[in-house]
């Protein structure tokens, strides 16, 4: 099982939900996952989200494996400067 | 608007330009003469990227028009270096990690040479006041500072022999 | 071979920690390196471009049948002459140039390309607009009124649920937090809440933007031009002109300076454009006005900062509300401003919340660290006031409330390996925290934080026959990053750092690569490079073993050169990397190396700054006597550049606390657009500014390496003001603190006194 959060910006499109937990291996599975469950999430998961897990941030990686009880933080895409 | 014939010496070689009555000296270096070392930042005058000697005053060439130079000496940075072997002061920007972007380093060089044939032994309070017209966004002075102090105790030994 | 994506290397580098010579230090100290505007080409126009007048404007009709009459001029463009493009284009398209409304002034309304600069000066004064002039709105606070002038009809705030009934200048709406605000200040002993302004700063680089570009009858072109990422141009303009990627090749210049404002097109789709209509090559180059009136700067802001605090000194609960001025088009800038708004502490109930507020200014750009420096002054102020309430060294103070492993970031993930306690333990023990104040002096810190990035990288590396190595990176140099890759191929390849050059490649050359932005270049190309010379070696070990044929595993590389090892690979002199190479032809042909990734694990990253101030309290002038920047950096691969990118940001912070901002008029226009009144640091403004690098490894890189360009321009804003305040006992809630400013405040703070 795998902890999944997502921001609040998220919240509104997961019907008011924002914690989460179910078995994923990858940030691939657990954003089919909340798609199948919320589709209005989609295009926010396709092109608008970085992804932490444990603390460690992912601008852009699905394929990342996930250990058994991490933390899936699901934040907004961070651009630099 | 017609032309104006010039004739000038720039970095020690003889040139005859024809330049519109309003064209800036540093249009003609980069635009007619073809030495872009020297870089336009604000064309008013306020970031030195565009430093030059004229004569034996350091000018900001944005500010000096090209028809103004005739019958005077003008050098830039490409006049720095003696054939292959760099200025002591080129030698210690790089060595010193005196420049980031590099675009404002042929100014700062011209500025800071300038500052060491007239004063060779300068305080670092002397090489911030001189330096003041000179704009750098990358570095925030203290390694350009370092490599100017660093560069004139050298050229006093050299000079003591 | 090893895990490569593991973090092996700790000590024993021979190459990465010294300060060599930058391989292009020679170029820039001559004159002969090139920048965005040192290029000509056969048969080249110049092309300028017609900017509003006026803030905000309809613009009912273009005739540009007078420009196109006068001798000289090649081509004329408006928006008419752009296609529709994809939804994630139409902000780019429509600040580039004009569409049915100018939206602040020095918005593009049309360009043209002619023979010389004086005939395009001339010919865009002859391109007669019809303009119907709107109201407009340039303040944060006046924009998100009520009856506030609209920019876009059709904004409806993002992010809030339900949708608003009616549109207004607030683009995005966003939220960060934890636990319970109400509970957490119900237990503390003291609340502090506090309003703060800051003013918008442009990233000031000393080159203003310019490209040349060339369209070919055939369909393939090409443009020049100095950006921070010139994958970003060509995927960009390709989308607006609508022309395939492959057949656009972009090659960036040699970049003076960005710091942001160059991660965006300006210039470039209208050059091309241009240069499709004239069908000649296209040069333009802003003038320094123009950059001021048409690109970059960050955000204005308005803020509310509320924290409860207990005696103990624990921070029990945490609030602020960012409103920040995103200029013409909405950005992201105050979301990133709230989720930095706290990262530094260890809170159990804490909120940030953020509006991006639309304006008729200049569409914002990224200014490094974006949105960080803002916020970090209003919450830096107010955990200052509080350790003096509280009676507590601010250093002390900020200990007991720092953030660590497994914390919950205010931004919302668990924190996982963190360097914030030792990077504020370094900065209570330096010498400048321990110094003696000299007389009339007085001291201030504050502690910032940012994001680091890694992002989309491709790089190769060449051995060539005589075993010097040459290695192509995709992302521009602007600060010295070219030295550091050498450094690290040489390491990994166990050569000396002459022997490799490093060479940034053009679009055609390389895959995708991210610009050179969120301070990714040396953590992301450098993983890519290890990896790549990884690759290689491999490579040349396997040439060696098929030479003495032997197993490929006994088979080792060390110093530049295989080596047989293990007890029964038999006894071989060791081949070097020259051998190999000048036999390469033989052995299976060119020897290189190359990586393509997605680089993750970039790592956050924390600054303590330490400023000593003197004010002048009959004028209102600060004096930066000493300052200190204390940072970790991972590993500093060229200790000399790490450092002069901590001194770099914290002289851009000091320059945006005491000085620089945009002054508008009631009229909307920019009042100060040149430098000689947007004053930036000068020489003589600063002190030496130390630099302490901390070395905590980031484990995301194979030696350990962390972003170091942003982080420190984000804690000075606040660290000048702390010590404004202790100086003189007013606490300024307003950037910049130039010296009208603070004298004013000054004097009504003698007067209550």
């Amino acid at each position: 099982m795998v902890k999944v959060i997502l921001w609040g910006g998220l919240r509104d499109l997961a019907d008011g939900n924002s914690e989460f937990e179910f078995a994923a291996t990858t940030i691939h599975k657990v954003f089919l996952r909340l798609i199948a469950e919320y589709p209005g999430l989609e295009s926010e998961l396709e092109d608008n989200v970085s992804v932490a897990v444990d603390g460690q941030i992912y601008r852009d990686s699905l394929f990342v494996s996930l250990p058994e009880n991490a933390e899936v933080f699901i934040l907004p895409k961070l651009q630099g400067g | 608007m017609a032309n104006i014939q010039v004739s000038t010496k720039i970095n020690g070689d003889t040139y005859e330009f024809l330049c519109r009555p309003d064209e800036t000296l540093l249009e003609v270096l980069r635009d007619r003469i073809g030495l872009t070392g020297s870089k336009e930042g604000c064309a008013s005058g306020d970031c030195g990227a565009c430093s030059v000697m004229l004569g034996d005053r350091v000018v900001s060439s944005c500010l000096v028009l090209g028809a103004e130079v005739e019958g005077q000496e003008v050098n830039t940075i490409e006049g720095m270096a003696d054939g292959g072997n760099l200025h002591p002061l080129q030698r210690n920007f790089i060595k010193f990690a005196a420049l980031q972007c590099g675009f404002c380093t042929p100014g700062f060089l011209v500025a800071a040479k300038a500052l060491l044939d007239k004063n060779p032994d300068p305080t670092e309070t002397e090489i911030r006041y001189w330096l003041a017209g000179n704009l750098c966004r990358c570095t925030g002075y203290d390694k350009i500072v370092r490599a100017v102090l660093h560069t004139a105790e050298e050229m006093r030994g050299q000079a003591r022999g | 071979m090893a895990d490569i994506d593991r973090l092996e290397k700790v000590d024993g580098f021979k190459v990465v920690g010294t300060r060599p010579n930058r391989p292009d230090g020679v170029d820039k100290v001559t004159g002969r390196a090139r920048f965005g505007a040192d290029i000509h080409a056969p048969g080249m126009l110049i092309g300028k471009v017609l900017r509003s007048p006026h803030p905000h404007a309809k613009i009912l009709s273009i005739d540009t049948t007078r420009a196109l009459a006068l001798s000289g001029v090649k081509a004329v463009l408006t928006s008419d002459d752009f296609g529709d493009v994809p939804a994630m284009h139409q902000a780019t398209l429509h600040n580039v140039m004009a569409h049915n409304k100018a939206l602040y002034e020095g918005h593009a309304i049309a360009a043209v390309a002619a023979v010389d600069v004086a005939i395009a000066r001339k010919a865009i004064k002859l391109i007669d607009v019809e303009y119907e002039i709107l109201p407009h709105v340039t303040d944060v606070d006046a924009a998100m009124a009520e009856d506030a002038p609209l920019l876009h009809e059709d904004n409806f705030t993002s992010g809030i649920d339900p949708k608003p009934s009616k549109p207004s200048n607030i683009a995005t709406w966003s939220e960060f937090g934890h636990g319970n605000l109400d509970e957490g200040f119900s237990q503390a002993d003291i609340i502090l809440e506090r309003e703060f302004t800051t003013e918008a700063t442009h990233q000031g680089y000393i080159e203003p933007h310019a490209c040349l570009a060339t369209y070919s009858e055939d369909g393939n072109s090409e443009i020049w031009c100095t950006t921070q990422g010139h994958f970003l141009v060509r995927d960009t303009c390709a989308a607006l002109l609508d022309i395939a990627v492959s057949r656009l090749r972009v090659t960036a210049s040699e970049i003076g300076g960005g710091f942001g404002g160059k991660t965006v097109v300006y210039l470039e789709p209208l050059a091309l454009a241009l240069s499709r209509k004239a069908g000649r090559p296209v040069k333009m180059v802003m003038s320094r006005s123009e950059v001021f009136r048409s690109t970059g700067p960050t955000s204005s802001s308005s803020m509310r900062v509320k924290i409860g605090v207990r005696k103990d000194g624990r921070i029990i609960a945490a609030d602020a509300h960012l409103n920040y001025q995103s200029g013409a088009f909405g950005g992201f800038i105050a979301m990133l401003g709230a989720m930095c708004a706290y990262a530094c502490y260890s809170l159990e109930n804490v909120r940030a919340t953020a509006n991006e507020v639309l304006t008729n200014r200049p569409m914002q750009a990224s200014y490094r660290a974006p949105g960080a420096p803002i916020v970090n002054f209003a919450v830096e102020s107010v955990i200052d006031e509080l350790a003096v309430e509280l009676e507590l060294d601010p250093i002390e103070f900020r200990l007991m409330n720092a953030a660590k492993e497994g914390d919950r970031s205010s931004y919302g993930p668990v924190f996982d390996q963190i360097g914030l306690i030792q990077t504020l333990e370094t900065a209570r023990d330096h010498p400048h925290y321990q110094a003696t104040l000299a007389k009339g002096q007085a001291r201030g810190m504050a502690v910032g934080f940012w994001f680091n990035f890694g992002g989309l990288t491709s790089v190769s590396l060449n051995v060539n026959f005589d075993g010097t190595v040459t290695v192509s990176v995709g992302r521009p140099d602007i600060g010295g990053s070219r030295a550091a890759m050498c450094q690290m191929a040489a390491e990994e390849l166990g050569i000396p750092y002459d022997n490799v050059r490093t060479i940034i490649a053009d679009t055609s050359s390389l895959g995708f690569n991210d610009t050179t932005d969120g301070s990714r270049t040396t953590f992301a190309n450098g993983l890519a490079i290890i990896r790549a010379a990884r690759g290689a070696i491999r490579d040349m070990c396997a040439r060696a073993a098929k030479t003495w044929d032997i197993p490929e595993e006994a088979v080792e590389w060390v110093d530049g050169c295989a080596r047989p090892c293990g007890s029964n690979a038999g006894d071989f002199e060791p081949m070097c990397i020259a051998e190999i190479a000048r036999k390469s032809p033989k052995t299976g042909g060119p020897i290189a190396g190359h990586h393509e990734v997605n680089a993750e694990g970039a790592g956050v990253s924390f600054a303590v700054h330490i400023a000593d101030v003197k004010v002048d309290e009959e004028t209102g002038r600060t004096d930066i006597c000493r300052y200190t920047v204390v940072q970790d950096a991972g590993k500093a691969i060229h200790p000399a550049y790490v450092e002069g990118q901590y001194q770099g940001g914290a002289a851009q912070g000091i320059g945006w606390a005491l000085n620089e901002g945009y002054v508008y008029g009631d009229d909307g226009i920019m009042q100060n657009p040149g430098f000689l009144d947007y004053r930036m640091p000068v020489c003589s403004d600063l002190p030496m500014i130390e630099a302490k690098i901390i070395e905590i490894p980031n484990k995301g890189h194979p030696y350990g390496v962390r972003g170091v360009g942003e982080t420190s321009i984000v804690p000075p804003l606040a660290t000048v003001a702390n010590a404004i305040c202790s100086a003189t006992g007013v606490r300024m809630t307003q950037i910049p603190m130039a010296p009208p400013v603070l004298l004013k405040a000054i004097e009504k703070n003698n007067k209550q006194v």
